[in-house]
């Protein structure tokens, strides 16, 4: 099964600082799935309300992809149901994001790898 | 899924790769990796890209000292800048920088995103650079530094993110979880 993350984009307020916004999170946004491979381009965590202090609903977490700025509510396959409950919830950390998109890929890792050791595997020693 | 009978590492993991991560996206990286090198600075600094005409000596395959020709005479200073300052410390790393492009892109593109644990892309520094220059961490070697003062020439140094980045690859290379239960 396609993992599809779903996140509440903030197209409504796109070039607006969201700390200025954060009382409206609930019901400014909107649903729209992405890809899970998307590529997380900027992140911030620890997001706080405009008293710089108390986080809301949990959600602590925005990043900018490259298909554009998103706030998480979760990773279930499900149809998105936008309350409070499911911030509190629901919420992705995007530390767990960030972790599958930037922790080192082991298979590709060792397939680069073994392909740039190959590149240079007729080199000859030159006993010194 | 987190493998429990690797050995993990002591720093804070995610931090490194949002580092690595925000350094590569940052614009001072993107577009403008390598800074002028003034009088003021030091003669050699972690990072460097310099040249140097050598084969890379080796313990080979037969246990003894050997040399391997490279396709490059470039390399990359990774030993820390204050060694080149402290008269206790004779020698210093530096990791031959290969000519990749036959890799291909799709093998290249994880290696400019800085994806690999191992290798390390080396940005073209000026017009005509190849963009495929990678630096094998495996393949450190030393050099002492009367070497480097008399035989060396710096062609480009790292702007501050730039070396950041490269001091999170590195910190990342060296420090890796351990997998000898795997």
């Amino acid at each position: 099964m396609v993992m599809k993350m779903h996140a509440i984009t903030d197209t409504d307020f796109r070039g607006v600082d969201f700390e200025e916004y954060i009382g409206s999170v609930p019901t400014g946004f909107y649903a729209s799935p992405f890809e899970a491979d998307s590529e997380v381009i900027y992140y911030r965590d620890n997001l706080a309300d405009s008293s710089g202090s108390t986080p809301v609903y949990n959600l602590h977490n925005y990043a900018y992809l490259n298909t554009g700025r998103v706030f998480f509510l979760t990773v279930q396959d499900d149809e998105l149901d936008v309350t409070p409950d499911n911030f509190a919830n629901g919420v992705v950390s995007l530390h767990q994001l960030a972790g599958s998109v930037l922790s080192l890929d082991t298979e590709l890792d060792r397939s680069v790898e073994i392909a740039f050791q190959g590149l240079f595997s007729n080199d000859t020693e030159e006993l010194l | 899924m987190e493998d429990e009978r690797r050995w993990p590492v002591v720093y804070d993991e995610e931090q490194l790769s949002s580092t690595i991560l925000e350094m590569q996206s940052s614009t001072d990286v993107s577009k403008n990796y390598y800074q002028s090198i003034s009088d003021g600075q030091p003669r050699f600094c972690q990072g460097d890209i310099v040249e140097l005409v050598s084969k890379i000596p080796v313990i080979g395959k037969e246990g003894k000292a050997a040399a391997i020709e490279s396709t490059s005479n470039y390399w990359l200073v990774v030993g820390n800048t204050c060694d080149f300052t402290r008269d206790e410390v004779s020698w210093v790393g530096i990791s031959p920088i290969r000519e990749a492009t036959a890799l291909g892109e799709a093998k290249l593109d994880p290696i400019r995103q800085f994806k690999t644990s191992r290798l390390y892309h080396v940005k073209p520094w000026s017009e005509g650079v190849s963009s495929a220059l990678v630096v094998d961490f495996t393949q450190a070697v030393s050099i002492s530094k009367s070497s480097l003062i008399n035989h060396v020439k710096v062609l480009a140094r790292l702007r501050f993110e730039s070396w950041m980045l490269l001091h999170c690859c590195l910190v990342r290379y060296l420090a890796r979880d351990d997998g000898r239960n795997s």
